[in-house]
């Protein structure tokens, strides 16, 4: 047990199937989402990520559902729990609204944190091998890849860019560091796409077709791990129907 | 040895799709090579040179299978089997192609990845079971890397090494799998004098077909016993190396000069 790990394949299966059910939970049922915390929390600890990255990570991928939910609760119809009059219009917060955004805010943390479980504990090669063990058509993984890379020499290109404008800025100004800064953008995705060209080319010339390996041994689906996949996928879909009969 | 053929190009022409224009009738297109020629025979070290846009990457590419098919003319032949859209797979594994830049060359997140990344392809195409022998592609790694006088670098980020340190990781990711005919394109662009040197000696003293794109014409001369000089889109030379290098009137003629050695 102490050196057992999962397979990439059954980490993304777990991770898949228990997003599924955590989305699906309907609104107000905090008690089933506090059991499918606890269950994410498990899964985390059978995946054995790197713990110290994991607050950051979550966080700053968190802030992308707060913000999209932010006015959830004003704008669904309910119980107005409270009211603000900004003269011009006013904003009121109604129960179910507020319910909707706390709802939806516990389902963006635990998804969140069974991805970062799981990206924190492989590196991207096995991730792109693991998409494609679970048929994920070849030319998908093959884009997936080139953008996780197109963002990398996006930001090599910005940097090689910004360093050319600053060595012919001679008069700091706004005008002068902003135009030339837009400049930049458009010249960067060039660059950058040319760049990606000439990645693929060169995985090309190394026999890539598409599918991505795992450079030597491979971990196989041992009989401990399929009862793990198979328990971590009993479990949420029990909680479902836990959910279903209102049993909490 | 001399006698087989690594490689063949028969009238060889090819044209981009001009930037200018993207309707593609003919006149959108511009010609970089026009219907050349040549033999490359097995164990040669040859160095193709030639002026700025003159093709010398567009060739090298065309060789390796890399350049768009739809814009190319004549037949390439690798060890006597036609280049096309079926046998490029197969061909693949005799051509090492190592990029003018290596931030091309080197995407993984571990030196180890990228150097095996060749090794493990073709093993799993050929549905070979060291493929997923852990300690036979770290073997085979640990020798690549040992060959470009780099080892230990395993577990390094490619990104923090050197350009000259990524240069030579670069020609480790095709060592691995130990192509017949290597294709180098600007090997010694933006090394140091020291880093220069011991790359020409390293690919000097390799028992391989060796093709190797420059404009460094010194590089050509210590390192090839052939120079295959392209300009105006043709092959204007295609002969011995130190004959064409200490000819100034015929490498000025054509926007080139002598090697720095034979200058006074």
């Amino acid at each position: 047990m102490g050196n057992f790990s999962l397979t990439v394949r059954d980490k993304l299966i777990i991770v898949l199937i228990n997003i599924i059910f955590i989305v699906s939970i309907a609104k107000g049922r905090y008690a089933v989402m506090a059991l499918f915390g606890l269950l994410a929390i498990l899964v985390m600890v059978l995946f054995k990520p790197d713990y110290r990255k994991m607050p950051r990570r979550i966080f700053t991928v968190f802030l992308y559902p707060l913000f999209v939910s932010i006015f959830i609760p004003f704008i669904n119809p309910g119980n107005v729990l409270a009211e603000l009059d900004l003269r011009l219009f006013s904003i009121t917060i109604t129960d179910n609204g507020l319910t909707i955004f706390i709802t939806v805010l516990i389902k963006s943390f635990l998804s969140i944190l069974l991805v970062s479980s799981l990206m924190l504990s492989i590196d991207e090669k096995e991730l792109f091998y693991g998409l494609r063990k679970i048929k994920v058509p070849r030319i998908m993984v093959s884009i997936m890849f080139l953008m996780y890379r197109y963002v990398f020499l996006i930001r090599e290109e910005s940097r090689t860019g910004q360093m050319a404008i600053n060595a012919r800025v001679f008069k700091r100004s706004y005008y002068t560091v902003n135009r030339r800064l837009a400049y930049l953008m458009g010249n960067l995705f060039i660059k950058s796409f040319d760049r990606a060209e000439n990645i693929y080319r060169s995985m090309e010339s190394r026999g890539f077709t598409g599918e991505f390996h795992i450079s030597g041994r491979t971990p196989k689906s041992s009989n401990l791990s399929i009862t793990f996949l198979l328990t971590f996928i009993i479990i949420p879909a029990s909680l479902k129907i836990v959910e279903l009969t209102r049993i909490v | 040895m001399e006698n087989t053929s690594a490689v063949k190009i028969e009238d060889l022409s090819y044209k981009y799709l001009s930037s200018s224009r993207l309707d593609q009738d003919s006149s959108s297109f511009n010609e970089v090579l026009d219907k050349i020629s040549f033999k490359i025979s097995e164990g040669e070290k040859v160095s193709i040179i030639g002026p700025n846009g003159a093709g010398k990457s567009t060739l090298l590419l065309n060789i390796a299978g890399l350049a768009d098919e739809t814009y190319r003319e004549g037949e390439i032949f690798i060890y006597e089997k036609k280049l096309d859209k079926k046998s490029i797979y197969d061909i693949r594994e005799d051509i090492g192609f190592v990029f003018q830049d290596p931030n091309d060359q080197l995407f993984s997140t571990r030196v180890f990845d990228d150097v095996a990344f060749g090794l493990v392809n073709f093993l799993n195409k050929k549905d070979n079971s060291k493929a997923k022998d852990r300690d036979y592609i770290e073997e085979i790694v640990r020798i690549s890397l040992k060959k470009v006088n780099m080892s230990g670098v395993e577990e390094s980020i490619p990104h923090f090494l050197s350009f000259g340190e990524k240069k030579l990781v670069s020609l480790a990711t095709v060592l691995s799998y130990n192509p017949r005919i290597l294709i180098l394109d600007e090997p010694a662009s933006n090394l140091d004098p020291g880093n220069r040197n011991n790359f020409i000696d390293l690919i000097k003293n390799m028992e391989k077909t060796i093709i190797v794109a420059t404009h460094d014409l010194d590089m050509a001369y210590d390192f090839s016993d052939r120079c295959i000089i392209i300009s105006d889109k043709q092959i204007v030379y295609d002969g011995n190396s130190s004959e064409v290098l200490t000819d100034s009137k015929f490498l000025r003629g054509i926007n080139l000069d002598l090697p720095l050695r034979f200058k006074e």
